[in-house]
C-alpha cells in the first residue's frame, strides 16, 4: 500500500564533503513527485536517502528522520535490508539479472525472501508483469533471458521485479534517461497507473518529463562547487513550471543558469 | 545575474516583446489619430489610417508566426511559456483594436462628424480620450509588466461605460437624421468595445507578470 515520506533534517555526507543540506519535505502517497535540479545538486543523493542505499557507498553517511507513515527508515534497530523491501528502486540503466530467465528476474526479490511455492511465484510473476505492461509481450516466453528484451521492455522488466515484493514506494533515477522515446512514452504511462498503489519518486533531467509525469515538483540546487545541494523549492508539478516561488528555480527551469 | 544559457531562444523573446511593443504604439496613436480625424472630417488622416491598419495586421501575423515556432522548438517553461501564451491573447486584441480605430477614421471620410450635435460631439471626443489614455496605459503596463494595471484599466472602463451610455441616450433622442444616428451609435460601440479590449489585455499582462487569471 502507498505510504506517506516524511523527511525531516535530511543531510548526507560523502566522507567530509557534505553532499546534501537539511532536506525537508512531505512525499504524498499515491503521486509521483519529480526531483529535478542540475548535476551535483543531491538530487539522486537525496532519492538514495530515503531507501537507505545512500549509505552503501563507503564512507557514505546520512542524518535525519525519513519516516514512512511515521516510522523512521533511520530509528534505532531498522534493519536497512527490510527498508529496502518495502522501498523499491528502479535505475537509469535497465539491470535485469542476466543469466535469469524473465520469469526468475521478476520473482527474485519474493526467492530471495523465502518463497519457494511455484503457484506463489507464478502467480506473483503474472501479477508484476501485468502491472508493469508487459505481460502481452513476453507472457508466452517467461523462459527466455531478461536480457533478450529491448531496452525499454528491460526497464519494465526491472519495474514489474520492483513491484514483486509489493513495496509501498517506488524511487527511480531517471528511468527514462536511456530509452527511446517511444519506450520512454510507455515507462511515463506506466507510471502514471502505478501511482494508484503506489507513492513514487522520480530523478529526472528532463523537465518536460517532470512535467508529464509528476503532481509535485521539487528543485534542487547547488550555490556553488564544493557547496551542498539544497531543496530550494517543491510544489505542485503545474505551478513549478509556470510561475514558480523562488527566482532560483525560475532561472534554471527557463534555461538561465548560473 | 544568472548565465543565459538559452540566448538565441531569449533572443527571439526579445524580438517578439518590441513587435507587441510596436503593435501597442500602433493601437493607441491610431486611436488618437481617429478620434481627431473623425472629428475634423480630414479625409486624408483617416486614409492614412486606414493604410496604417495593414501594418499592423501584418505585424500580428508575424508575431504569430514567432510565438508558435518558439512554443514547437523551445518547450519554454514559467515566465517565458506565460509570455509566449499571454502574447497569443493579446496580439489579437491588439489586432481587433486596430480595426476598431481604423472604423472609427473611415466615418471621417463618410463626413458623419459635421452632422453632430455639440453635445455630442463632445462626448465622443471626451470618450476617444479616455479609450487613448486607456490604452496608454495598457501600453504602459505591458513594457513594466505592471500587475497593477489590470484594476487601473477596469475602472476607467467604467467611464468609458458611462459615456456610452450617455451618447446612446443622446442618439435616440432623436436630434439626428436615422443614417447618421445609426453611424454613431456603431462609433460608440467602437469605442467601448476599444475599452473592453484594453481590460483584457490588462488581465493578460497580470498573467505575464504575476501567474494569476
Amino acid at each position: 500500500m502507498a505510504k506517506r515520506i516524511d523527511v525531516e533534517h535530511v543531510s548526507a555526507w560523502f566522507g567530509s564533503f557534505k553532499a546534501l543540506d537539511d532536506v525537508n519535505m512531505i512525499i504524498e502517497p499515491k503521486q509521483v513527485t519529480a526531483l529535478i535540479g542540475p548535476s551535483g545538486c543531491g538530487k539522486s543523493t537525496f532519492l538514495r536517502t530515503i531507501n537507505r542505499l545512500h549509505e552503501v557507498v563507503a564512507g557514505a553517511r546520512a542524518e535525519g528522520r525519513v519516516l514512512l507513515d511515521e516510522e523512521d527508515v533511520y530509528g534505532d534497530g531498522v534493519d536497512p535490508v527490510a527498508v529496502r523491501r518495502s522501498i523499491g528502486m528502479v535505475f537509469q540503466r535497465p539491470n535485469p539479472f542476466p543469466t535469469m530467465s524473465i520469469r526468475d528476474n521478476v520473482v527474485a526479490g519474493l526467492k530471495l525472501n523465502g518463497v519457494r511455492n511455484k503457484a506463489d511465484l507464478d502467480e506473483a510473476a503474472e501479477r508484476s508483469l501485468r502491472a508493469a505492461g508487459l505481460w502481452d509481450e513476453v507472457g508466452h516466453r517467461l523462459g527466455k533471458p531478461g536480457a533478450s528484451l529491448s531496452g525499454g521492455q528491460q526497464q519494465r522488466l526491472c519495474i514489474a521485479r520492483a513491484i514483486a515484493v509489493q513495496p509501498a514506494v517506488l524511487l527511480m533515477d531517471e528511468p527514462c534517461s536511456a530509452l527511446d522515446p517511444i519506450s520512454t512514452l510507455r515507462i511515463e504511462d506506466l507510471i502514471s497507473e502505478l501511482k494508484d498503489n503506489y507513492t513514487i519518486v522520480i530523478v529526472t533531467h528532463n523537465m518536460q518529463e517532470a512535467a508529464r509525469v509528476s503532481d509535485t515538483t521539487a528543485f534542487f540546487n547547488i550555490s556553488g562547487a564544493g557547496e551542498p545541494g539544497k531543496l530550494v523549492e517543491s510544489g505542485p508539478t503545474q505551478k513549478i513550471f509556470t510561475k514558480p516561488d523562488d527566482p532560483r528555480t525560475e532561472d534554471y527551469i527557463t534555461g538561465r543558469f548560473g | 545575474m544568472a548565465e543565459d544559457l538559452r540566448v538565441g531562444f531569449h533572443r527571439e523573446l526579445d524580438e517578439i516583446d518590441q513587435k507587441v511593443v510596436q503593435l501597442f504604439a500602433l493601437v493607441s496613436e491610431g486611436l488618437s489619430a481617429a478620434t481627431d480625424a473623425f472629428l475634423a472630417g480630414d479625409r486624408e488622416a483617416a486614409k492614412k489610417l486606414v493604410d496604417r491598419d495593414k501594418v499592423i495586421d501584418s505585424l500580428y501575423i508575424d508575431v504569430e508566426e514567432i510565438v508558435y515556432r518558439q512554443l514547437i522548438t523551445q518547450s519554454p517553461m514559467a515566465k517565458d511559456l506565460r509570455f509566449l501564451l499571454s502574447v497569443l491573447r493579446i496580439v489579437p486584441e491588439l489586432e481587433r483594436s486596430g480595426d476598431l480605430a481604423e472604423h472609427i477614421a473611415a466615418r471621417a471620410v463618410r463626413g458623419v462628424a459635421s452632422a453632430l450635435t455639440p453635445r455630442i460631439r463632445g462626448l465622443v471626443e471626451q470618450m476617444g480620450l479616455v479609450g487613448t489614455e486607456m490604452w496608454r496605459v495598457a501600453a504602459d503596463a505591458y513594457v513594466e509588466r505592471d500587475p497593477g494595471a489590470a484594476s487601473d484599466l477596469n475602472e476607467r472602463d467604467d467611464e468609458l461605460d458611462e459615456l456610452h451610455v450617455s451618447l446612446t441616450a443622446e442618439l435616440v433622442s432623436g436630434q439626428l437624421t436615422v443614417p447618421i444616428a445609426l453611424e454613431m451609435a456603431l462609433v460608440a460601440r467602437f469605442y467601448e468595445r476599444l475599452g473592453d479590449h484594453a481590460v483584457n489585455i490588462g488581465e493578460r499582462i497580470r498573467y505575464i507578470a504575476a501567474g494569476s487569471l
